[in-house]
């Protein structure tokens, strides 16, 4: 990213959230897939909605001893409580994503993640959502709340007579052990309802938000979906997998779910765009994040004499690396950091932060090889130099600063959201211009930042860098 | 025998001898019309075009009168039409049609005989002292590029080959223009104009970022890649002028125009795809860091102007185009 040297180590964590839509299924089968074996019936194009859900005698003749009895029990305690969300193109009538859900109130309201609802949130116009249970009944579903932070999104079934039968949640009181088995439920793929095992490993470790880590498979569709105790109570809710881990899996703890169904109950359902909603939740978030990382300096950094500020070790996970074997004169650190706070907003994902170091020191180079190297590695910097439907083109302001021991050579870039009004993604772009051999190129991106706060967090890090002379 | 009074001779517009007469009695005639005394086959001539005399009485003067003719001749830029008489001054050509005509007068004094050019010490040493500059600067370039030694030395003779079948490449196709436009090939010429344009637009640009980053002129970086284009385009006009000399005024107008032309076509088309003129965000070219002259102001300062972004971002919002492009 900084330099056209080799990248030694992939650091943005691939996560995978597992909302199947047809399009993904098509063409990018999703990521490195250990489902190879169920990928070709999941591309088959969904014909009729009676026809994509395979009748129950088909699911359920598993042999028993083959699963333990406890997951047949909470099978049989949880099936009529399932239900299978689609989104439809309104006009097509075809479906452009599936996820997973299931009936908390007798009523009929159903949770499930925003991903899956997105659509129905913000162009309502194009899409409308409807569920299917196992018997492969069918209605329409109306959307009721939604939270863009933790990924949850409330939904009616329309138009049922039939009181719902619902699953109960866990109370937040009555906490899981690490290692206590649990069972997450949803519609993998499309292939038909399915009962997964795992085990509840606590919280994730730096999560912006609140994440249960699930040590058990998760599949595109089973978004939405619950994960339940040996009781049948919900504990969480299914959202996203790691690509680059086997079994690695991530729940919303139940009592958010809980909170929003609380809120949905008296609430009118969403038939306009719901960007408005959208764009106040995310600048919830942003501030947030903004205070998280105002509220404590930086950690400082050491790369010779220079030091440049890194998150908080709660806050970011950083990864480090060595030089380049094929530029022997030039010794290169190398640091990435990633604060784990991205959320879904539609179509895209927004809200993370990001700071990117790279530090050079080349006593034998020269002052003028050394500046080339230093160039190439700054003028490589991608940024956003043509705008899209969903952000514009960056604008930038450019500046040598000092903030005190250490000149820099800085640049400010901000894109505008076009829909969300008011948030803007930032890149910083700072290069010492201190020494002849020695550098330091440092790279702080913020996505769905309001302007003022992202003035505020480009003063906080301009501010942390620092020269410090030997004694 | 009678005397040869003089020399009459018509040239093509190349200077090639198209027929020559000699002149033995006065006046003589010139046209298309086997009847006169210098026949020419140029389409543009008249039969009996013009009269040539000296008449016994007149002091040494060559008059010429145009006969039954539709356009007439030239005469150092004046225009003669059918009937007009006109004194011929010694040396000067007369143009007809698509023809010169030149005379030379048995009792015209002649020049002296040239010497032989001997060989140009001078523009061969130019020519050397160009090509080993381009060499120094192709050389200097890739060593900054260089990641060690070994690699660099391993890297240059290809770099030279290159260097050299680019530089023969561009040198020779003038060259060719040069052998069917003018007769002359003046390949070395073409070399020292390719090596001048190309050390200059290295020099431009090495300027052009080096105040860039020392005076923080950020403008001048958006714009750097554009003043080697200028450059280019006097370069051009160089091995224009090379071939035709004569037209080095309306050849300079050409590139002119071609450059006024141009500059705001690239601007424009580059503020309509996307509502900026230069496509280069901002300042990368870094330098040793002693060079930088331009004050580093404190962060407060910096985010101050920042705040201009806003309403930068607000004009996009508004109307940048790109609102329905995927990514």
């Amino acid at each position: 990213m900084l330099l056209p040297l080799r990248r030694p180590l992939r650091l943005v964590t691939p996560t995978l959230f597992l909302l199947a839509c047809a399009w993904a299924q098509a063409q990018t089968a999703p990521g490195p897939a250990p489902v190879a074996p169920v990928a070709a019936p999941a591309v088959r194009p969904a014909g009729g909605a009676s026809d994509a859900v395979a009748p129950p005698a088909d699911v359920a003749p598993v042999p028993a001893e083959a699963l333990s009895r406890d997951a047949r029990r909470i099978y049989e305690l949880s099936r009529d409580k399932l239900v299978q969300i689609r989104t439809l193109l309104r006009q097509a009538d075809t479906q452009a994503s599936i996820g997973s859900g299931f009936f908390v109130s007798a009523d009929g309201l159903i949770v499930t993640n925003f991903h899956v609802a997105s659509q129905l949130a913000l162009e309502p116009e194009r899409y409308r959502g409807v569920y299917v249970t196992m018997e492969g009944q069918e209605g329409e579903v109306e959307l009721l709340a939604f939270d863009v932070q933790r990924d949850l999104a409330v939904l009616r079934a329309k138009a049922r007579t039939a009181a719902a039968p619902v699953l109960r949640f866990r109370p937040a009181a009555d906490a899981l052990a690490q290692g206590e088995r649990i069972y997450s439920l949803g519609n993998p793929l499309d292939i038909g309802f399915a009962v997964t095992e795992g085990t509840y490993n606590g919280l994730v470790r730096r999560s912006f938000y609140p994440r249960i880590f699930f040590g058990g498979a998760l599949n595109p569709g089973m978004s939405g979906g619950p994960a339940v105790d040996d009781t049948g109570r919900v504990i969480g809710v299914n959202v996203a997998k790691r690509l680059d881990g086997e079994q690695v899996s991530f729940l919303i703890p139940a009592e958010f779910a809980e909170a929003l169904v609380q809120r949905a109950a008296n609430a009118a359902p969403i038939t306009e765009p719901a960007h408005a909603e959208m764009t106040r939740q995310l600048a919830v978030h942003q501030q947030l994040l903004t205070e998280r990382f105002l509220s404590a300096p930086f950690r400082e950094q050491r790369h010779g004499n220079y030091r440049v500020p890194v998150p908080d070790d709660a806050l970011a996970r950083c990864w480090g690396s060595g030089r380049d074997p094929a530029f022997p004169g030039l010794n290169l650190e190398r640091t990435q950091c990633r604060a784990d706070s991205d959320v879904v907003a539609g179509e895209f994902n927004t809200g993370t932060v990001r700071l990117a170091y790279e530090a050079y020191n080349a006593p034998t180079l020269g002052a003028a090889r050394f500046a080339r190297v230093l160039s190439q590695s700054f003028e490589n910097e991608r940024l956003r130099t043509r705008g899209n439907r969903h952000q514009t083109a960056a604008e930038c302001h450019e500046r040598y600063v000092d903030p005190g021991s250490l000149p820099l050579r800085a640049v400010v870039c901000l894109s505008a959201y076009r829909k969300l009004a008011g948030l803007y993604d930032m890149t910083l772009l700072v290069v010492s211009v201190n020494q002849p051999t020695q550098g330091v190129l440092g790279r702080l991106d913020v996505q769905g930042i309001a302007f003022d706060n992202g003035m505020k967090l480009a003063q906080h890090y301009l501010q942390a860098f620092r020269w410090e002379a030997a004694p | 025998m009678t005397p040869t009074l003089g020399l009459l001779e018509a040239f093509d517009r190349h200077g090639a001898l198209l027929a020559r007469a000699p002149v033995t009695r006065w006046p003589v005639t010139v046209g298309r019309a086997l009847a006169c005394d210098l026949v020419l086959d140029d389409p543009f001539v008249a039969p009996e075009h013009l009269r040539i005399d000296r008449p016994a009485g007149a002091p040494g003067g060559v008059q010429v009168e145009l006969l039954e003719t539709r356009n007439g001749a030239r005469l150092q830029r004046r225009h003669f039409r059918q009937g007009e008489r006109f004194d011929w001054p010694d040396g000067a050509p007369i143009e007809l049609g698509r023809t010169h005509l030149a005379l030379r007068l048995a009792d015209a004094a002649i020049a002296e005989e040239q010497a032989l050019p001997h060989f140009p010490w001078r523009t061969a040493v130019q020519t050397a002292v160009l090509l080993a500059l381009v060499l120094a600067a192709a050389l200097a370039a890739s060593w900054l590029e260089a990641r060690d030694a070994a690699k660099y030395l391993k890297s240059l003779p290809g770099m030279l080959l290159i260097l050299l079948v680019v530089l023969g490449a561009w040198a020779g196709a003038w060259a060719a223009a040069n052998k069917l436009f003018a007769g002359r090939l003046q390949f070395w010429r073409h070399v020292r104009i390719a090596s001048a344009v190309y050390l200059a637009a290295d020099a431009v640009q090495l300027a052009s970022h080096f105040a860039a980053f020392a005076f923080s002129w950020e403008l001048l970086a958006r714009f750097a890649p554009m003043l080697p284009a200028l450059v280019l385009a006097g370069g051009l006009h160089a091995h224009l002028a090379a071939i035709l000399p004569r037209r080095r005024v309306g050849l300079a107008w050409m590139v002119a125009a071609a450059v006024a032309v141009g500059v705001p076509a690239w601007l424009g088309t580059q503020w309509l795809s996307n509502m900026r003129l230069s496509n280069t965000l901002y300042m990368s070219s870094l330098f040793p860091p002693s060079l930088r002259v331009a004050p580093a102001v404190p962060v407060d300062q910096f985010l101050q102007e920042a705040q201009a972004l806003r309403g930068q971002l607000d004009r996009r919002l508004q109307g940048d185009g790109h609102g329905d492009e995927d990514e």
